[in-house]
């Protein structure tokens, strides 16, 4: 007869611990906690997790880090153009992000620990959008000199800068978000529509 | 004190000199700056700074009552004033919105490199460079960064314009500065220089354009 901990995979407890996160906070979010959520002991989840609770933490944040790009991959997959597609992009990544309670919560309660946590996560991320736009990119006129790579690495980084700090821009504003785009993502990359 | 607030008081040319500021106190600031580029900030004590100054510990809590705190925090402010008072007069040379944007990167890139002590104190605050920003650490840099570049951009531009290419070319120094890949190496006045044409330019003339476009039409209404 298996026992209980023998089907639980890491996968899973990760999930638990986020629900420990969703329901209780971060402060509350303690190993024990997370342990009994997951129906594990808590020698077992020190072994998966020899770092503690930091190093459990800091894998959630990348877990739900990558279910978050790859909901968003999924949303804009009717896009057909390169502005459709970041438009879109954008605009959904901004609503999901002002929507996500979990992001929102932890955002309040313990800021230090998603900054720690996503700059981790942030090289493979980039890597993964400019993977995502080379198609978008390669499909599109581009302007004299310009490398779909090079402009998809570039495009990569500024999505990552404005949805951390969108600065003067609102993100819900479709016309907003058009006029980004087209001036500070594509106007060195697509040809040149000045007269 | 914010960052914000600090940028805006010293963004004028010449040293903003405070009425009350003593040599001792002075004194006691450059004290701690010695000791930040000789060893590790968490291990500075006030009785270190005293040492280091020639003065007794007394003496220091007399011109810093919030101890520690307080000299870290003067010491931090003494050194973004010498930042953006030294970067101001290299900005302010420039002859184009190109040649600004360079000078601000690569000025400022000169001087926040990770031995250096503007680097280390904003570190120990939690405000460091060390690790790519994003949200409210992102969102303070950009602030200051664009108030301070705007009025220089403003030299070819209206100041809604020159707001919105400072924040960009702050956005694109940034997200540069940071992280491993194809990176641009922000010391190096050739690739600044690449980056600033490629990535900064094309963006801040098509934003002129709009400006003036919707300024032209505004005039043919009346």
């Amino acid at each position: 007869m298996t026992t209980r901990a023998q089907r639980v995979a890491p996968h899973d407890v990760l999930a638990a611990a986020y629900r420990c996160v969703a329901l209780r906070g971060v402060e509350s979010t303690t190993l024990a906690a997370v342990a009994e959520e997951a129906g594990i002991s808590r020698a077992t989840l020190y072994r998966w997790f020899p770092g503690g609770r930091e190093e459990l933490l800091t894998q959630v944040v990348a877990w739900e880090h990558q279910r978050f790009f790859l909901a968003l991959y999924e949303a804009v997959r009717n896009c057909t153009t390169l502005e459709e597609v970041m438009v879109q992009g954008l605009l959904e990544a901004h609503r999901a992000m002002a929507t996500h309670e979990v992001l929102q919560m932890v955002l309040a309660q313990d800021p230090g620990l998603l900054a720690a946590a996503l700059s981790a996560q942030d090289e493979p991320t980039r890597a993964q959008i400019a993977g995502f736009l080379l198609p978008y990119l390669e499909a599109h006129e581009l302007a004299q000199g310009v490398d779909p790579l090079d402009a998809a690495a570039h495009l990569a980084r500024l999505v990552l800068s404005y949805l951390g700090a969108p600065g003067r821009w609102d993100l819900s504003d479709p016309g907003e978000v058009a006029e980004l785009v087209q001036i500070e993502f594509l106007a060195g990359v697509v040809p040149s529509s000045l007269q | 004190m914010s960052l914000t607030a600090i940028t805006a008081e010293h963004v004028a040319f010449g040293a903003t000199v405070r009425a009350e500021e003593s040599a001792r106190r002075i004194r006691a600031i450059d004290a701690t700056l010695e000791l930040v580029t000789l060893r590790d900030v968490r291990s500075i004590s006030l009785g270190a700074v005293a040492g280091q100054a020639g003065t007794s510990r007394a003496t220091l809590y007399r011109w810093f009552p919030g101890g520690r705190d307080e000299l870290l925090d003067a010491a931090l402010q003494t050194e973004m004033t010498r930042f953006f008072c030294a970067l101001s007069t290299e900005v302010a040379q420039a002859h184009s919105v190109e040649e600004t944007c360079v000078a601000f990167l690569l000025g400022a890139a000169q001087r926040l490199q990770p031995a250096d002590s503007l680097a280390t104190l904003l570190d120990e605050q939690g405000r460091g460079l060390r690790a790519p920003l994003t949200f409210d650490g992102l969102d303070q840099a950009l602030r200051v960064g664009a108030d301070f570049l705007w009025p220089f951009l403003g030299r070819w531009m209206d100041i809604a314009s020159a707001k919105r290419a400072a924040e960009l070319c702050v956005r694109v120094g940034l997200s540069y500065h940071f992280g491993v890949g194809p990176t641009v190496d922000l010391l190096d006045v050739t690739e600044v220089r690449a980056l600033v044409s490629a990535r900064v330019v094309p963006s801040v003339n098509l934003l002129c354009l709009q400006s003036q476009t919707r300024g032209s039409e505004s005039h043919v209404d009346h």
